[in-house]
């Protein structure tokens, strides 16, 4: 049999011509109604933008950007508490993800200030070669992200433990997906709500559809998860509104050729031998959040930089005009923000929702949106 | 392995002999005590000028003496020139391989003496590399314009937009490199001359103005050739020239390929008669061999320049920022 390749398939299922038939389906399902969804994910808010989907559907779907996206959901206290550690140990290099360098405290200070202190990696598993290669340093990962980024960051811990890497250990930022829906979905008066969600795609492939279940019916509202393409989402909006019509609440998986019922167990069983929960974690905009957040296990705590480096909690004031904590909760969108596009861009961000490449903030600004 | 030293900067002897036997070796040198054989023209000359720095020097696809030439005949063909020739300064790391200057320069000979180009005259300097092992090349270029050359000011609504190839090749590759990152590893660099493409569309007045879009990409020179026009581009995502495995690579990094850097590709803007014409000569090279249109010039206000009717049908602006290439998380 000639299969076409994945991309072909992809690039066939994106034509315009299916879209639109997409979307005259979910014209015909709402009739006159337009709904509110949340589309959790800040890859997803930015598919939309990117796509130029969010055109198409303006007229039957209002977005409402969640909290989704690791690198706006951390308080700058994380960030300061890493600054600190840079400003006070001259041996330790800071290695993290791309958009973490870029996040700034209050007064101005950011991990890119210090590059010869830090390293831009792509994986994990990269801070293994950057320990071998520099002896006499300390190498610290910062690790952050939802249950994606998570089972990496365990198996760069497998590798430490495993190797006796002694100058590498992990600050670890990693944070729970239902918590933070919970969350968003009970500090939101009923009308605020959203009539439906999108599920993350990328997470769901490690926590499984089931995950979902629970919340479903706990929020009272449905749940599709989806994955990245235009096709994918309109496919996701088909089933939330075929649902949201008839007042039904469930849950959908349709992104099914990644996601399964029941996950990735190998990751989380990785993420469950090395990490426990967390009492509480402060989530910049939500507050703090009983076991919300992951931390290193007891029993490898000499792995654990805030433990090994006695990292404490430095309080961190947010910029006070700065409304990324509302947007973050689906409160309020980044044009009702005096700061967006003025005093912050992406070339000086001073909310997280603008520096980072999933932040819905910087989905508006490079869509030119209110420029 | 000879490396490059202090000593070789130090205008001595062996600095006298690295010029002797290296540079003057690979590098057609204007013998200036004559007028006649490196004439320099009185009237209309164009000056360009650009430092070189990448990291690595050796890269798929071509090296630093390669976009030195390169870079300095694509920025004077944005006037409208004939290049001629230029000058260079090199500022070598000491620890340099003598080895890989020596590719770099045979690089750079090979360029100029496909473009018949001299050059004119040279500087070298010797700085500490503190471990780094590296060459940066200023160059001066000298062009002759031609009579009614393209220029920014030419541009009005109605005009065509051509991209001459396949976009962001350039950064992916470099980036990849940087990072060691595999899955660019097939990905070479454009990098490539383009006067042997366009010196006849120059001639026959077919192009209103040319840009080279290099660091920045295509959103960059859109934005800086409308920013003070009531003009925006209008673009069709669809027919703007990518190969599959650098829009791959951009998907996956999460990188706009409109902002990455190419070196060996321009846009052309022309009136709409001339499009058909311009693309048919384009395509008979290498270099061109992909081109397409890709836009056209719209009246507008707004202060986002660049429209974009995507893929899917739908339409989204594409804000000009200064954001770094960095890649997502997750």
């Amino acid at each position: 049999m000639n299969c076409p390749e994945l991309p072909e398939l992809i690039e066939k299922s994106n034509d315009e011509v299916q879209i639109n038939s997409q979307i005259n389906e979910l014209k015909r399902i709402l009739g006159e109604r337009k709904i509110r969804i949340m589309e959790f994910c800040g890859g997803h808010t930015h598919s939309f933008f990117n796509t130029g989907l969010v055109s198409l559907i303006e007229n039957c779907v209002e977005l409402v950007h969640g909290p989704g996206c690791p690198v706006c959901v951390l308080p700058p206290s994380r960030v300061a508490m890493l600054l600190d550690l840079i400003e006070r140990r001259d041996d330790v290099i800071v290695a993290t993800y791309a958009d973490m360098m870029r996040i700034k405290t209050l007064d101005g200070r950011s991990l890119k200030n210090f590059h010869h202190k830090t390293k831009m990696v792509y994986s994990a598993l990269e801070c293994v070669k950057l320990a071998q290669e520099n002896p006499s340093k300390e190498i610290v990962f910062a690790g952050i992200g939802f249950e994606t980024t998570t089972p990496p960051t365990a198996l760069l811990l497998k590798k430490i433990i495993d190797n006796e890497i002694h100058n590498l250990s992990i600050f670890c930022n990693h944070v729970l997906t239902a918590p933070a829906i919970r969350a968003v979905m009970q500090s939101l008066d009923e009308e605020m709500r959203p009539d439906g969600i999108i599920g993350p795609g990328h997470v769901s492939m490690v926590t499984g559809s089931e995950h979902y279940l629970p919340i479903v019916e706990e929020i009272k509202r449905p749940i599709a998860i989806a994955g990245f393409e235009p096709y994918q989402l309109m496919q996701s909006l088909l089933s939330l509104a075929s649902m949201i019509v008839k007042s039904k609440v469930g849950l959908s998986n349709d992104y099914s050729s990644v996601v399964s019922t029941e996950g990735n167990k190998s990751a989380r069983d990785l993420i469950d031998m090395y990490f426990e929960l967390r009492e509480e974690f402060v989530w910049r905009g939500v507050g703090s959040l009983p076991e919300s957040a992951l931390k290193i296990k007891k029993e490898f705590s000499k792995f654990d930089a805030e433990i090994r480096f006695e990292m404490n909690d430095v309080h961190q004031a947010e910029h006070p005009a700065c409304r990324c904590p509302a947007i973050l909760m689906g409160k309020a969108k980044p044009l009702d923000c005096k700061l967006y596009a003025k005093a912050c861009t992406p070339d000086n961000p001073l909310g997280t929702c603008m520096v980072s490449s999933e932040g819905a903030c910087s989905a508006y600004y490079n869509n030119g949106i209110g420029l | 392995m000879k490396v490059i030293t202090s000593t070789h900067g130090n205008g001595g002897r062996l600095t006298h002999q690295l010029i002797q036997d290296v540079f003057k070796k690979h590098l057609p040198m204007a013998d200036l005590s004559d007028n006649d054989s490196c004439p320099l023209p009185s009237e209309n000359l164009v000056v360009t000028t650009d430092a070189h720095a990448i990291d690595p020097i050796i890269f798929p696809g071509g090296d630093i003496g390669k976009l030195s030439v390169t870079g300095t005949i694509n920025d004077l063909l944005a006037s409208g020139a004939k290049p001629l020739g230029l000058s260079a300064s090199f500022l070598l790391h000491e620890g340099l391989p003598l080895e890989t200057l020596e590719a770099v320069l045979f690089s750079m000979g090979k360029e100029m003496h496909e473009h018949d180009m001299l050059f004119y005259s040279g500087d070298t300097k010797v700085v500490p590399g503190n471990g780094e092992m590296g060459l940066y090349i200023s160059t001066t270029g000298f062009g002759s314009n031609i009579q009614n050359p393209p220029h920014p000011n030419r541009l009005r609504e109605g005009m065509d937009i051509i991209c001459t190839g396949p976009i962001a090749s350039h950064g992916v590759c470099i980036l990849g490199l940087r990072n060691g990152i595999d899955l660019t590893k097939n990905i070479k660099s454009d990098v490539a001359s383009l006067y042997p493409m366009v010196k006849d569309l120059f001639v026959g007045d077919l192009i209103e103005c040319f840009r080279d879009a290099t660091r920045g990409g295509i959103l960059t020179t859109l934005y800086e050739l409308t920013q003070d026009t009531p003009l925006v581009a209008e673009l069709i995502e669809n027919d703007i020239p990518i190969s599959k495995e650098v829009k791959a690579a951009c998907e996956i990094l999460g990188l706009q390929p409109l902002e990455v850097a190419n070196e060996g590709v321009a846009l052309i803007f022309c009136r709409a008669e001339s499009t058909d014409s311009i693309l048919t000569h384009l395509k008979q090279y290498s270099t061109g061999k992909d081109a397409r249109k890709i836009g056209t010039l719209r009246p507008n206000s707004s202060r986002v320049k660049v429209h974009l009717k995507t893929s899917i049908g739908g339409t989204r602006a594409v804000a000009w920022t200064n954001a770094e290439n960095l890649p997502r998380i997750c």
